[in-house]
Order: structure tokens, then sequence, then C-alpha cells
């Protein structure tokens, strides 16, 4: 080792003073501007944004500004002056952290990578930073399960490439996994874990999308891996303090729904008695609707105002220190955040704190050490048909009912389904409350062996505790009914994951041209859940606590547990910096796998063209770099505790007769459960025009998903029972393959650049093609109204064909068959055919950044398009009178007098089956104003006489503009990835959820 | 310094390394594996417990075989203001993706593979506690497959005499295709017969005993037509001497406020800890407070005599319809606090009922060609229930006198449908009704559609099996 170290100071080069000046694009000065060397040695600018630092020739600095990019610069003499600009979202070209500490440099870069930037996440109206990445990442698809805070969202990259569990990417926070955003919950309508992340305390976010960037983490990355780092303090650099506070309002993003008032509502419902022929005479017909819609002729309620606050609010404050010492660094943040949605009595609050440190122990040993810590209260509705939901409540409340007796009490005597069920009364007297505390901490000791050698060590924790409790009121509603005498449900869920990771790693670098990378490591994953859940009724006044419930109904705890080992190891080898070949191979177990152990591996070479003799940066082309990989990776797609054990042959408890307990064989199991596997091709190329002004990465990707599981159905005749899967009843089985291909472009453009206005577009596009190429016996399998089928996309629509209304009789018509050459009546004699993919094709975005002397604009459209929506509970309130006690969406219907109407005739009790088949399929194709940002960003040498470092205004609003294409359309095509199920069955389902919200916000920022 | 980062390297290392496939072996914590029972009686009492768990189901006797019998009768109907429970079915409107005739089949199939399970996986030798478990589990099945088969097979003894598949197997397989209806009777036949071997119990009405199975097969005869058996299984039930037919309050008041009742041969227990799912269940749908949908018919009501016990069961409702029908009380429990009749999820269903026995030992007499016996056996069952009420009908009047009875008796419990379809009687909906109002016999309507689930994924079932007209 004492040799190794003289060799070390043998090669080292002589130093020398580089010394310059830090600006921004407006040739300001930028005064404590942090320049860090290679070597560790920091400086800070002074008040006129000069440094001089001790450096060697080559070596690289890094200069950095709050608010700003970092820039590095190679050492080339003794003068380096440098301009620095403002956060621009996607990054290409930096060096990339691609996960347990394996750093990959820009001309390294084998796979397909997106780095955003923190402008985008920091004082974001929105929950969670899955919702801000829509739009920045190429290939990355969101949809949300709608406006509710705390909701949670599917994101697809790169096609649904699983048919069982969540397609969601996996989620890392400063090397602690966090898993895929599944929701856990047992009550609340809906959970986001990645909502306990605090979005202001991000420094980047990591995309990666192939085989090979996500290699290291194995079979939890196949869906892809988004890697978040948070803001972290340098060495030697004062204390920073920085506050940021914004105020937004919220409203519906897109509703285009209108409901019939009280009058018209009476005048459709006397119509369609006389349509029935109930009766005859119209004024019998109009005092029973009268009467059975319980009007008296002047109450006219409009429901959606009812259970509405007329704007949404969301208060976000964040705080946070950032400094260091001569051996250490260390930040610090604090926020709070408090959203009041729309509907009324909910609420969504937050408060975080993080904490990170480290600290040079030895010229050797570097010790890492960071904390998060959230505490979540979250009030929500319920949603789907539950008669709790505040968005179902415009439909199944009629007009023609008062909210209140005259005595001010809650009207609980509603005609229609609602009966005692008064939607406000529900809303202002029951409760659905999840307390959620998260503690995401990590320790981390980084030994350097010697020069090419290291060695570290990885502790990680993730402990979650979720409370959860549900409880209906005695008085009216779901906990009057049945003599429940007020219904109560509580739940509890302690979920601590721990990880052990260790890696050797060696990078040497030899005869100057050859650089090799090799990393071994072994991890360990354990994670255990354990759930506690309490129901009872027949409470003792308004008390909620179960404790004053005289009637347990039931009580129960459970525990489930995972492990996972994987054995990894990666090379990257580099030549001149001009050929790059990556490698990697894993071996992995999976607790809940039949066969647990399987090999995975991958190979990919890189050709930085630009860095070949005879490419001329000088020239209209300025960078070129090709990227060309393959790798085969494992996905465990089973994500939910309650799936832990699905291999195994059980019989279940639970199935109680009276007070005896009952077992019921109900887990037929598979004992051939294996991986599944993605075998992904990745073409990639990465450019630069004009000196760099214009950059931009096209990639294209075929990404074959083999031996997926699927939940192959059972026969119904064959008895078995599935609670977790309310579709019928299913066995898993690696029965499946789906391919993916597509292209991903982004390219960015600094179109103006200089005299102080700037002017930055960036603009994504992204095609995917899904298609299922093998299934069991390769028949077709069927959920509802969508189907899996060899050749087509997965999750298509399958329905009847609605074709439109018989202009002389007034009822629905429907193709006979896919032909379309035939129409009839009787859907008994209609076949089913297909209506299109509920997945998008197509994505794109454009963004364009505007600044001028420190005022600023940035605005983000994003298209989404080829793909269906359905509407899953429109058969009730769209459905011509089939359930003719709900109120209806306003439609241009069939009479006599208007034979050519769009809509069938209204018939109170319709039978005819109108309510069925492809009419509630729409085109979901949208555009969207996604943001819209001015500000202002006070000059400096204002701010130093007033003691500041930065001050910032601004006005923002997102989601402010949509456009779709349908002009039918009326729910949001966003809001269509479904809580009722992440798979292929839930997307473009829309289940009255939230909706989407448009938010105006208006912030500031102040560093100090 | 070197040792210790050695001896770090190689712990972090080996630990990991170590014993990686005891790491990777986890056992769910609520769950048995399927090769760890039934070993024990313990066990096979939780097993047929688990039976009894699949029959409290709003497909089974929760909802759908009651309510299936009466909304497709001409007793019973849908109110015009409702929440669309059993509308399809009230109307004849059904088709093969509505969600109430997956329910029935679905749920149905799971009473039965839950008895396959018993009866296959238990490795238990015979013994008395033993054997009385498993005639439960030979019960069970045969109620069940005897339900399947009236409502999605044709009638018994027609052509075609299509019926539904029969599965022995507690495991998944590619599907069995539908068996004739003559099979799966021979099949409800075989099971019964085999469940009167196995020392079934007697005592405990919350549990399918020797009286109920004696019941069934001599409802399983009359349907077949098999009138002598009828007759013997029915006199067997009626010398069991463990029941006493009731009259005026007490039979009232074993609706309305008994578990467990004299008449009672086997009621479907429900505590507060597995009640019924409030708004799926067949008294909800019913109670005033409930849905208010499920009403009976004003011409049935009005035809009882006014001194029948049973018009107590019938209120004037208030809804819409005209005429208006009337509540129903039966499998509601009378709240005295409230003063109402409540459908309170942990109240007993009444499946089987000990007179059911002196209506097949009617009808069969009758059919025996035995009128004055058929006769005597109404006058003496109709005094409990009519004071004062005789009836000195012959011929075909007196069928129909019986069937009257038998459809008073048995309103809202299943049976109306069941009875019009086996005795190839047309169904006629006077009143309350839009669509499929005069249903002549035979009707292809009178036959449920196999649900689209089962078509689509049972290898043995295409659509062209499906039933005639859906």
């Amino acid at each position: 080792m004492t040799l190794l170290m003289v060799l070390f100071s043998a090669i080292t080069i002589a130093q020398i003073q580089v010394s310059g000046v830090v600006e921004d694009t407006d040739g300001e000065p930028l005064p404590e501007a942090y320049v860090e060397s290679e070597s560790g040695k920091t400086v800070e600018t002074d008040i006129n944004g000069r440094y001089t630092i001790t450096a060697s020739q080559g070596e690289e600095l890094t200069f950095s500004f709050i608010g700003m990019n970092d820039v590095v610069k190679i050492v080339s003499g003794n003068s380096l002056n440098v301009t620095m600009g403002i956060d621009e979202g996607n990054v290409i070209g930096v060096t990339t952290v691609i996960g347990y500490g394996i750093k990959m440099e820009e001309y390294e870069k084998a796979g397909a990578i997106v780095t955003v930037d923190s402008e985008v996440f920091e004082q974001t109206p929105n929950v969670s930073i899955d919702q801000a990445l829509q739009g920045e990442v190429p290939g990355l698809n969101l949809s949300t399960n709608g406006g509710q805070p705390g909701a949670t969202n599917t994101v697809i990259l790169r096609g649904l490439g699983t048919l069982s569990g969540d397609s969601n990417p996996l989620y890392v926070l400063d090397g602690v996994i966090l898993g895929r955003g599944e929701a856990n919950a047992q009550l609340v309508t809906t959970f986001n874990p990645l909502t306990s992340i605090d979005p202001n305390n991000i420094k980047n976010v990591t995309v990666l999308k192939d085989a090979i960037a996500t290699s290291v983490y194995g079979s939890q990355g196949a869906n892809g891996v988004i890697i978040i780092e948070t803001k972290t303090g340098r060495k030697n650099q004062k204390t920073r303090f920085s506050l940021k506070s914004e105020t937004s309002f919220t409203d519906i993003a897109y509703d285009e729904a209108e409901v019939y008032n009280a009058e018209g509502f009476v005048n459709l419902s006397v119509q369609g008695l006389l349509n029935a022929g109930t009766f005859s005479d119209e004024d019998v017909a109009r005092a029973t609707a009268s009467g059975t819609l319980g009007w008296n002729g002047t109450t006219d309620t409009n429901w959606e105002d009812v259970v509405m606050r007329s704007k949404g609010a969301i208060f976000s404050n964040n705080f946070s220190m950032t400094g260091g010492s001569e051996k250490s660094t260390f930040s610090a943040n604090v926020s709070a955040y408090q959203n009041k949605p729309l509907a009324k009595e909910n609420q969504f609050d937050r408060i975080t704190g993080a904490f990170r440190f480290n600290h040079d122990a030895t010229d050797k040993l570097n010790l890492d050490m960071n904390t998060q810590i959230s505490s979540i209260h979250t009030e929500t509705p319920s949603d789907g048909s539950s008669f709790s939901n505040p968005f179902f409540a415009k439909y199944t409340a009629l007009p023609t009912n008062p909210v209140f007796n005259e005595d001010g009490s809650y009207n609980t005597a509603l005609s229609g389904i609602l009966r005692t069920s008064n939607p406000l009364g529900n809303l202002e007297q029951n409760e659905v409350i999840g307390d959620q505390l998260r503690l995401v901490g990590a320790f981390k000791a980084d030994y350097q062996i010697n020069d090419f050698l290291s060695f570290d060590t990885q502790l990680s924790g993730d402990y979650q505790s979720f409370n959860e409790k549900l409880y209906w009121n005695p008085e009216f509603g779901d906990g009057f009914s049945a003599g429940r005498n007020g219904f109560a449900a509580s739940g509890d869920l302690n979920d601590f994951q721990w990880s052990w990771t260790n890696f050797v790693r060696f990078n040497k670098t030899f005869s100057e041209k050859n650089s090799l990378k090799i990393d071994v490591g072994i991890e360990n994953i354990e994670q255990k859940i354990k759930i506690k859940y309490l129901e009872a009724q027949n409470f003792a006044g308004s008390l909620t606590e179960l404790g004053a419930a005289a009637t347990k109904n039931d009580a129960k705890t459970d525990t489930s547990e995972r492990a996972q080992v994987s054995y990894i190891s990666r090379l990257t080898y580099s030549y001149d910096k001009r050929y790059v070949i990556n490698g990697f191979f894993r071996r992995e177990g999976n607790s809940k796998l039949a066969e647990k152990w399987t090999n995975f591996w991958g190979v990919g070479a890189t050709w930085n063209i630009d860095n070949e003799a005879f490419f001329n940066k000088e020239g209209a082309l300025s960078a070129l770099m090709l990227r060309v990989n393959y790798g085969e990776v494992g996905n465990d797609p089973i994500s939910k505790h309650v799936e832990f054990y699905g291999a195994l042959r059980t019989v279940g408890v639970g199935y109680n007769y009276g007070d005896s307990p009952g077992i019921a064989f109900d887990n037929l199991g598979n004992d051939e459960m294996k991986w599944e596997r993605t075998k992904q091709w990745n073409f990639g190329l990465d450019y630069g025009f004009f000196n760099d002004r214009i950059t931009g990465t096209v990639d294209y990707y075929i990404k074959q998903g083999e031996d997926l599981f699927i939940d192959s159905p059972l026969n119904p005749s064959d008895g078995f029972s599935n609670l977790t899967d309310t579709s019928g009843n299913s066995q898993l089985a690696n029965a499946a393959d789906i391919k993916n291909s597509g292209v991903e472009v982004l390219l960015k453009g600094r179109i103006f650049k200089g005299d102080g206005f700037n002017w930055t577009s960036t603009g994504t596009f992204s095609y995917n093609k899904n298609e299922v190429t093998k299934l069991p016996e390769n028949e077709d399998i069927r959920s509802g109204n969508k189907v899996l089928r060899i050749g087509e996309s997965a999750g298509v629509f399958y329905d009847f064909g609605y074709a439109g209304v018989d202009r002389n009789t007034g009822e629905a018509l429907f193709y006979t068959d896919g032909t379309k050459s035939a129409t009839t009546s009787d859907i008994n004699d209609a076949e089913r055919f297909l209506h299109g993919n509920s997945i998008p094709s197509y994505t794109a975005s454009w963004k364009n950044d505007f600044s001028y002397k420190g005022i600023y604009l940035n605005a983000m459209f994003n298209y989404v398009g080829d793909f269906q929506v359905w509407d899953r509970w429109a058969f009730v309130y769209d459905g011509d009178g089939a359930f003719s006690t709900t109120n209806h969406i306003v439609r241009d219907r069939w009479t006599p007098e208007n034979p050519d109407a769009k809509y069938p005739q209204y018939v109170w009790n319709n039978r005819s089956n109108s309510n069925n088949g492809s009419r509630y399929i729409y085109d979901g194709d949208y555009i969207r104003l996604k943001d819209l940002r001015v500000g202002y960003r006070f000059q400096l040498n204002a701010l130093e006489q007033i003691g500041l470092e930065a001050l910032e205004l601004y006005v923002r609003g997102t989601n402010l503009w949509t456009y779709t294409f349908d002009d039918d359309l009326y729910f949001d095509p966003e809001s269509t990835s479904n809580a009722y199920s992440s798979k292929w069955k839930g997307t473009g389902v829309y289940d009255l959820t939230s909706p989407l919200m448009k938010t105006y916000s208006f912030g500031v920022v102040v560093g100090f | 310094m070197k040792k210790i980062i050695l001896s770090i390297v190689l712990s972090g290392f080996l630990f990991n390394g170590c014993s990686t496939d005891d790491v990777l072996t986890k056992n769910p914590g609520s769950s048995f594996s399927y090769d760890d029972v039934i070993y024990t009686e313990a066990d096979l009492q939780a097993a047929v417990n688990g039976i009894y768990d699949a029959m409290q189901q709003e497909g089974v006797y929760g909802k759908n075989v009651f309510g299936f019998g009466v909304a497709m009768s001409d007793i019973g109907f849908i109110s015009i203001e409702n929440s669309n429970r059993l509308a399809a079915i009230n109307d004849f409107s059904a088709i093969s993706n509505t969600l109430d005739v997956f329910d029935m089949w679905n749920d149905l199939y799971e009473v039965i593979q839950r008895s396959n399970f018993v009866i296959n996986r238990t490795q238990l030798k015979s013994s008395s506690s033993v054997d009385v478990l498993l005639s439960q589990a030979y019960a069970a099945r045969a109620l069940a497959y005897f339900n399947v088969v009236n409502f999605y097979g044709q009638p018994y003894g027609q052509t075609p005499n299509t019926g539904v598949p029969i599965d022995l197997d507690d495991l998944n397989g590619p599907g069995e295709p539908r068996s004739t209806v003559e099979e799966v009777y021979d099949r409800v036949e075989a099971d019964l017969l085999k469940a009167l071997t196995l020392s079934p119990q007697n005592g405990n009405k919350n549990a399918l005993g020797e009286d109920a199975v004696n019941l069934i097969l001599s409802r399983l005869y009359l349907y077949k037509k098999e009138y002598a058996d009828a007759l013997t299984y029915a006199e067997k039930v009626r010398k069991s001497g463990s029941y006493t037919i009731l009259s005026g309050d007490d039979y009232f008041n074993y609706w309305i406020s008994t578990e467990g009742g004299a008449e009672s041969i086997f009621e479907l227990l429900f505590t507060s800890s597995d009640q019924l799912v409030n708004n799926l269940s067949l008294p909800y749908i019913m109670a005033v407070d409930g849905y208010n949908d499920l009403f009976a018919r004003a011409d049935f009501v009005n035809a009882m005599d006014p001194a029948d016990v049973r018009k107590r069961f019938y209120v004037l409702g208030n809804k819409p319809d005209n005429p208006k029908g009337y509540n129903v009380l039966k499998h509601l429990k009378y709240d005295s606090s409230a003063d109402a009749y409540l459908a309170v999820g942990d109240y007993d269903m009444k499946v089987l009922r000990y007179v059911e026995a002196d209506f097949n030992a009617m009808e069969a007499k009758f059919h025996s060609g035995d009128e004055a016996g058929a006769l005597a056996d109404l006058n003496a069952f109709v005094a409990n229930r009519v004071p004062g009420a005789t009836y000195s009908s012959s011929g075909d009047q007196l069928l129909e006198d019986i069937l009257t009875e038998r459809a008073r008796e048995f309103a809202f419990e299943g049976q109306r449908f069941l009875d019009l379809r086996r005795n190839e009687m047309d169904i006629v909906k006077s009143t309350n009704c839009t669509v499929n109002c005069n249903m002549t016999y035979p009707n292809d309507k009178f036959v449920l559609p196999i649900p689209q689930k089962e078509v689509d994924t049972n290898n043995s079932i295409s659509e062209e099996d499906q039933n005639p007209s859906y």
C-alpha cells in the first residue's frame, strides 16, 4: 500500500494556479459560486465572481451555483472563465449515476438514460414527483387516478411490459429502493407512497430505460428505474438558507358532462314513463314522475356545487439549508404541504424533514448518512359507484331533492337509489382518514483501498406505518342501513424493508487510453409487512372510535414476508474515450417464485464518433455518439403483499360459518412459477449541431417480454373463489409474451442566446407499438370489455359495436359483427369486436423557456395520442333510462319528432340493453398546456443591499388548457388509470375518480 | 487497518452469501399448505364450515336462489322505481353477461368446489364423527347441483335436455362439457343417497342433516315426476317427529323474530361476524328501509283470505307502482325499539322447512291417483294457516289449489318459478309488467343463459352450446 502511494504521487502531474470569472448568461458576476476540482479542492468566487484554485492540467473543474446548472470544464492553461445558465430541465451529456454508486461518464453512456434537473420539481403544485415527470422524458406515459391529492399514478415506460402487477418503474431515493409506488391501502381510496417525498428537495431525477442502464437493479428495474438524488451541501461552503413559499388555487381541468336540472329531469322521466307504456295519460305520468323523484315543483339542487368547494387550495412551504466544512457536507430540509381539494372535507397534509451528512473520516474512508422522515394526513372520498363518492353524487342525487330539510337537518329521504345516503351528509359526517409515517434512511461507508480498488457497504431501510380509518355515522347512509347503527373499520399496515449491499470496485486507466471499471457486489433485501384490521358497528352516540362500538364484526392480523438475493457484476471498458464496451451478469433469487434462481446478462457498445480524429467538432455536426446494446433482465411483477405467496397451493382461512372458523381451498398455486424475462435491444444516437446549439437523442428499441405472468381465467364452474381479483377467478402462470417496439426522440435547441435574451425549446416524441405475441393456448383472454388477443395491443377494447339509433323506433342498434355490414336491435344477435387501444401509442411534448434579464417564461404542451378511453359507469347515467332514478347526461335523444337523434329513446326502466357496447368508448387523444410559469429573479447587485442572495417571484399554472379530439368526450382522458386494477384491465378506464385539477399558483423564493 | 477492512469485506459477502435457500423460503402466516389438510376432525369441520360460508353468498341463499324464484314468477315484481337489483331477471331480459346470472352460477359452483374439496381431500378414517361431516358435504353438493341445473338447464324430461357441467374435482381443469339434465339429476340423487349412508346428523338446524336430505330427495323425485319415491321420502320427513306446524301468532313470530324455530329443517346461520353484504342481500332489496324494490303483487295478496295468517307478511308499499305492490316481511327481523322490520344481516335465512314435506306428499298423492289423500293433507295443512278454511276440489282444480297454497306458503322462498316450470305452466304477469308479461310454456327464457365468462374460458363449452335465444 505504501508502495502504491509512492507510485501514485510519482505520477501526479505538476499543479498550477487557475483563475477566472464566473458570470450568468446576462453577464452579471456570480459571487459565492462554488468551484470544485477533481482532486477535491474547493473555493468560492468573490463578490466580483472571481476565483483562484490550484489544479492540474487536464483536471476537471465543476462550477455550481444555486438554481443553475452545474458546469464542468477541463483545465488547460491558467485562465478559465465560465458562464452559467438556469436549469433547463432535461440534461444531455453529464456524468450520470446509474445506481449502486456506479458512475457513467458522458462518453461511457451505454443505455437510454434521461436526466431531469431540479427546476422541474421545485415548487411544483404536484403532490408527487411522478406527476412532474410527464412530458420531460420521451417514452414515459403517465395516467392518474385523478385529482385527489395523493392519488396513485400509472407510469409506463416504453409500453406495457407486464400483464400482472404494477407496470410502474422502480423508484430509488438516494440509493434506497422505494418500490414502484404500489398502494397497499385497505380503506383509503388511493394512496401513492411516492407522495412522502418532497419534490422541492430533489436535485435531479435520472430515468433509466433499457437493459444496460437498469442492469444494476436487475429484476426490480425491468419496467425502468427512476433515480432521485436529493440536494446536498458542498465542502467549504458557507451555510446557505433558502425559503420557498407557494399558494395555489385549483379547479377541475376538464369536465364537459352536463346533467339535467329538476324540471328537465322530470320532463325526461314523464317521457320515459310514457315510452315504457307504464302510463298512457301524460298527467298521470307527470304526477308519478314528480312523486317518484320527490319534486315539489320548485326545488332545483345542483348537487355538484353542494359537495364541492368553490375552489381547491394548495399551500406549500419549504425551508432548506446546505453547507460544508473541509471534511464534511450537510443539507437539511423541512417542508409543509397542504392540499384542500375540491371535494368538501377532503384534505392532504404533509410534513417532511430530510437530513444528509457526508464526512471524510480519513483520506480513504468516507461516511455518508441520509434520512428522510415524512408524516402525511389524508382525508379522501370513496370512488367508483360508492354512494359516498362525491363525484358520483351529481348523478345519484336528484336535482328534485333539497339538500336540507326545513329544520336545517340533512334530507335523508332522498328519492332514487340514495335513500338516506345524503352526499353532503356523507362528506361531513363520515370519515375516511389515512395517516402515514415514513422513515427512509441509508448509511454508507466507502473505503478506498488503493488508487484503483475500493470497497463500499450500504445498509438502508424503509419503514412505513400506515393507519387508516373509516367511519359511517349511525344517523343516515351506509352506517344507518340494515340496523348497523354506525359502522367503523380501522386498518394498520407496518412495512419494513431493509437491504444490505456490498461492492468491491476496480477502476484503473492503463497506458492513458485504456480504462477499465469492474464492480462486483452482492445485495440482500428483506421485507416484512404486518397488517391489522378491525371492524365494528352499533355505536354509542356520535363517538367515532371503535371502542364505542358494541358489536365487533372483524378482527385480523397478518404478516407477509419476502426476500431477494442478488449477485451483481458489471464491467465497463473504454479505449481512448472513443470505444466503450459495457457488460453485466447477475444471478438473482426471489422468495416469491417457485423456481427461485436465474441468471441475467447484457452487453453494449458505444462509439463516440466525435472523439475520432476525423471528426470536426467545429463543423455543423458538433457531437455524435452511437450506442447499441442488448440485455436480458428479469421482472418480478408481484408487488402487492397479498400476492407474495401466489406460487404456493394453499387453503385459506376466514371462510367462517356463524362464529365457527372455516377454511376453503382458494389458491391453486403454481409450482412452475418463475421469473418474467425481458429481452431488450436498444439502438441509440446522441447528436449535437452548431457547437451543440442543437442537441438531442434518438433511440429505437425492441423489448420482448417473455414468460409473463398472466391471470389465466379459471372456468367459473371450477368453483374457485378469488378474493383479491374482482373480475373473477384466475390463476397466475408464466404464459404470455408481449412485444414493445418504438422510437423515442429528444430534441433541444438553444434558439436564441446572449444579449440578455435566451430562448430554449425542447421537444420530445415517442411512438410505441405494443403487441401480444403469446397467450395460454393462444386463445383470447377477456376481462369485462377488454381482451388480450394475439397480434393486438394489450388491453384493447372488445365490446358490442354501437351503431346508432333506429330512426323509426328510437331503439339502439348494434352491429351484428366487426364487418359493420348489418345492424340489430337485439343485443343477443350481436357479436363483440375490437374498438381500439387503451394505451397511447404516441406521446409528445414541447417546452419553451424564455428569459430576459431575470424575467422568465416557461411553457410546456403535452400531446398523447392514439388511444381510447371508456367510462365504466356511463351505463348508469347515460343509459337511456335503464337506471331511471339516477340523473342522466343531457343528450340529443330520439323522439318521433326528432328521428335523426344521436341517442336512443329514453324509456323508464329501459330493458332494451341499449346501455351496452362501444357507445361509452371515446377517442382519448388530447393536447394539454401542462405547465406555464412566468417569474422574475431579482438582479444580484440589487439584492446585496438588502442582504439576500436570491429573490424570485412567479406565477404558475398547470393544466390550464385542454383540447380533446373527440367532441363527445366529457371526462378527463388523463384520469383513466384505475384504482380497481392497475393491470391491463384498468388502462383507459374512467372510474368516477376525482377529476384532474388545473392550478393557479403564486410563489416566492428567498435565498440568504 | 488493512485487516479490519478485509474482515469487513469478507463478512459482508459471507453473511449475504450463506444459506440463501433458507432466506428465500417464506411461508404465509394465514393460510395452510394444501398438502397439510384435511388430517384432523377440526380441519374437516372448518372445511365443512367453508361450504356453508359459500352458501351465504348473494349468488346462493343471500339473494339469488330465493330472489330469482320470485322475480321470475307471477307473485312478485321489482318496482318501477328501483336500484336495478334483479331488474333484468324480473323482466326476463337477462343476457349472458348480466352480473346476477354470473353470480348465481359462480357462487353455486363455489359451494360445489368446497364440497369437492371436503369429499376428495379428507384423509381421515371413517368414524361416526367424520361421516356426519362428510354427509353434509354430499348433501350440500347435491343441493347446489339441483339449483344450478334447474336454473341453467332445460326442464327435466324435455328435449333438448342440455344440463350443466359436472365437475367433481376440487382442482381446476380445461372445463367440463354440459351434461344432460338427467345426468345431473342422477348425480344429485347419488350424492343424496350417499349422504344418507354416512350417519347424517339430526338436531342441528344450521347444518344439513337426515331430514334435510330426505326433503331434498322428495323434491328431486317430484321434479322427476317419480311420485312414489317423492311420497316415500316426504313421509320419512313427516314421520321424523321433530317438528311442529305453527299457527296464528306463533307462525308469524316464527318468521320475524325466531331463529331455529319449530318448522325449520335447515336455516343458514348468519351472525354479526359473517353477515350478508347488506346492499347485495335479498332482505335489503325487500325492506322498506333498504332498497324497497321487491314487492308482492296486489292480486296475489288480495286473493288470500283475511283470516290467513300469511297475509300478515304483506304490507301495502309506498312506491309509485300501479297498482301498488306489497312489502314482504319474510326474511326480515322485527326490531321492537324501532317498531320496524329490518334487513339486519345477522338473521338466519330459512332454507328448508318441514311443511314442504306435506306439499310434496300432496302433489305426489295427487299424481299417483290418491286425490282423497291429497285433499285430506291439504285441508289438514290449511287449517293451521287459515282458521276454518277447507277445500273440497278435485281433478285439475285440486292440483291448482295445491299449487296456489304452495305459492302462498313458500312465497319469496325461491320455489314459485320452478313449481310453475316443472308443472309446464305459463307465467302470466297481469299487472306491474312492461315486457315479457305473457310467457307460455315451453319458453327459452325459462332457462337462464350460461354466463359469458364460462363460455369464454371453458374449452368444452362454446357459443354453439349456449342456451337457445341467448
